[in-house]
């Protein structure tokens, strides 16, 4: 009975300050656009970066003549020893020239001359790191060692690129916290007009003896209102588009290697967030102004 | 049930405002407090609704010290208590029936029993055929019955009325005096009523307080007129 009194309220306050709530739903409108932006970007940043991550790898060319049981034991341990190696793979040359017909595909079968004796591929050990970002001083260590003939890798452009997108993120989390903050602002003189509008009302309130939390209820409620009307849009647009986008690149960004995480149950999780992100930023804003406002005598 | 021991309240910004009052008022009694402006008459209304806490002394209403009645505390003791103000204090949006129901509602009296008592306490003020009026459509005597409608409406121990005709021509001013002395009977409430008004005083004879420059310097029980004009006499 008291909850419809107190939203009664609340939608009396947000339509007698109109333009006061449309301001401040769009601070938080922009503010959730950041943020749904942002929780779909880095999901996907975190995504590749650990699929490319893991893609990257060492190539180590081994003289034919150190090809065998010991010298290969001895490789094997000097490198696994290098700080900053996740893992050592030999590949024999049987397997790399499997590799080789592989990356030719139909044509490749020519190669298949090369196999037995004759083979003039090098054995090799496919090194990966722990990090992309060590990999060229690591590489520069096994070049060190007896027996190694060339040492090779690739990717690190690509990992430069996911640390940069790494940089944006965390610019980009400045950015909404900022905007939140400047959204609870908004929310909070939106509802201390409506507080100085029902001052003779809380008066009353006071001298008949409604307790803080009667008092503060619509207000509290207002807020919320306005937070969660501020989400509307982001939501929207996140889901939709991302859903859109997700359907047009055909799940992946620019390569191949680049695969989007798919939109379900990410978009759902996503609109969650920041309808939650919206409730608190509205709770907060009001409970500051009345109680403040509460506060403010006996 | 109203116990003022030694008190003495001095504002933050120095201003002393009452000295060393001592009063005590038994429940079901009827007293006026008066004195001229700035005599301290409204600090010891704030004192007794809990609004202000005393500097030194007791102040002790239906049981409660008030100095140690913490912020969250104090709605709960002002269910305690009825407060009617010179300027009424009405919401003008809301109807006669409405302004009082408002107040049971703020403190949850649950529904039918809230209407059930607006309509109790509309026809002891007289005001049982205005009940859907607005307060803009309603004489000074009938917002101010209004207002004590408000007051009375969760069966107050206390009344407190702060200068209750202070808006009101002398006939208007005479049906509040013969409604208050209705409630007080009727209701078995305690009033502690603030005026200016010395034709009231001589006219409804009660028990009478005089205040001046925070000190109470008469208080007598059979009341009426006080010749001594605290100017000429201090």
């Amino acid at each position: 009975m008291n909850l419809i009194r107190h939203f009664r309220e609340a939608f009396m306050g947000l339509i007698r300050h109109g333009a006061m709530t449309v301001s401040s739903a769009s601070a938080v409108a922009y503010a959730l656009l950041f943020v749904g932006i942002f929780i779909i970007m880095s999901i996907n940043i975190e995504q590749i970066t650990f699929s490319v991550e893991e893609s990257v790898q060492i190539h180590v060319k081994i003289y034919d003549n150190f090809n065998s049981e010991e010298p290969l034991g001895l490789i094997y341990t000097q490198i696994s020893e290098i700080e900053g190696v996740l893992d050592v793979e030999y590949s024999s040359k049987d397997d790399e020239l499997d590799k080789l017909i592989a990356t030719y595909g139909e044509d490749g079968k020519i190669f298949e001359s090369y196999r037995g004796v004759g083979n003039p591929l090098r054995a090799a050990y496919l090194v990966k790191t722990k990090e992309g970002s060590n990999i060229a001083a690591i590489s520069q260590r096994i070049s060190y060692i007896i027996g190694i003939e060339k040492v090779s890798y690739g990717g690190t452009g690509t990992i430069q690129l996911m640390k940069m997108l790494d940089y944006i993120r965390t610019v980009g989390y400045i950015l909404v916290i900022g905007l939140s903050i400047v959204a609870v602002f908004l929310i909070s003189n939106t509802i201390k007009l409506s507080i100085s509008s029902r001052i003779k009302e809380i008066a009353i309130m006071r001298t008949v003896g409604a307790k803080n939390g009667f008092i503060r209820m619509p207000f509290v409620i207002e807020g919320i209102l306005i937070g969660l009307m501020g989400s509307i849009l982001p939501i929207l647009v996140a889901t939709v588009g991302y859903i859109y986008l997700y359907e047009a690149l055909g799940g992946v960004f620019l390569a191949q290697m680049f695969v989007l995480q798919s939109p379900y149950p990410l978009v759902y999780y996503t609109a969650g967030i920041l309808a939650g992100i919206a409730v608190v930023v509205g709770l907060i804003g009001s409970f500051v102004s009345v109680t403040r406002y509460l506060r403010w005598q006996r | 049930m109203l116990l003022m021991r030694n008190v003495s309240k001095t504002y933050k910004n120095g201003v002393n405002a009452l000295y060393n009052i001592n009063l005590t008022i038994e429940q079901g009694e009827f007293v006026y407090i008066i004195g001229p402006t700035g005599s301290g008459k409204s600090t010891l209304i704030k004192l007794l609704d809990g609004e202000e806490i005393p500097t030194n002394g007791l102040v002790e209403v239906v049981g409660i010290n008030i100095g140690k009645l913490r912020h969250s505390k104090v709605p709960m003791y002002r269910r305690n208590i009825g407060v009617v103000f010179q300027d009424y204090k009405l919401l003008e949006r809301k109807t006669v029936f409405e302004n009082v129901y408002f107040a049971l509602e703020a403190i949850g009296t649950p529904k039918a029993k809230a209407r059930q008592r607006v309509r109790e306490v509309l026809h002891l003020v007289g005001l049982s055929d205005k009940m859907k009026s607005y307060p803009a459509e309603l004489s000074g005597g009938q917002l101010q019955r209004t207002a004590i409608a408000r007051a009375i409406a969760n069966q107050p121990k206390l009344l407190i009325c702060d200068e209750p005709t202070g808006n009101l021509d002398p006939d208007m001013s005479t049906g509040i005096m013969l409604l208050l002395e209705k409630i007080n009977r009727e209701e078995g409430a305690t009033i502690v009523m603030v005026t200016h008004d010395i034709t009231l005083v001589n006219q409804f004879k009660k028990r009478t307080v005089l205040l001046h420059d925070g000190h109470i310097v008469a208080d007598l029980a059979e009341g009426g007129y006080i010749k001594n004009e605290p100017d000429t006499s201090l």
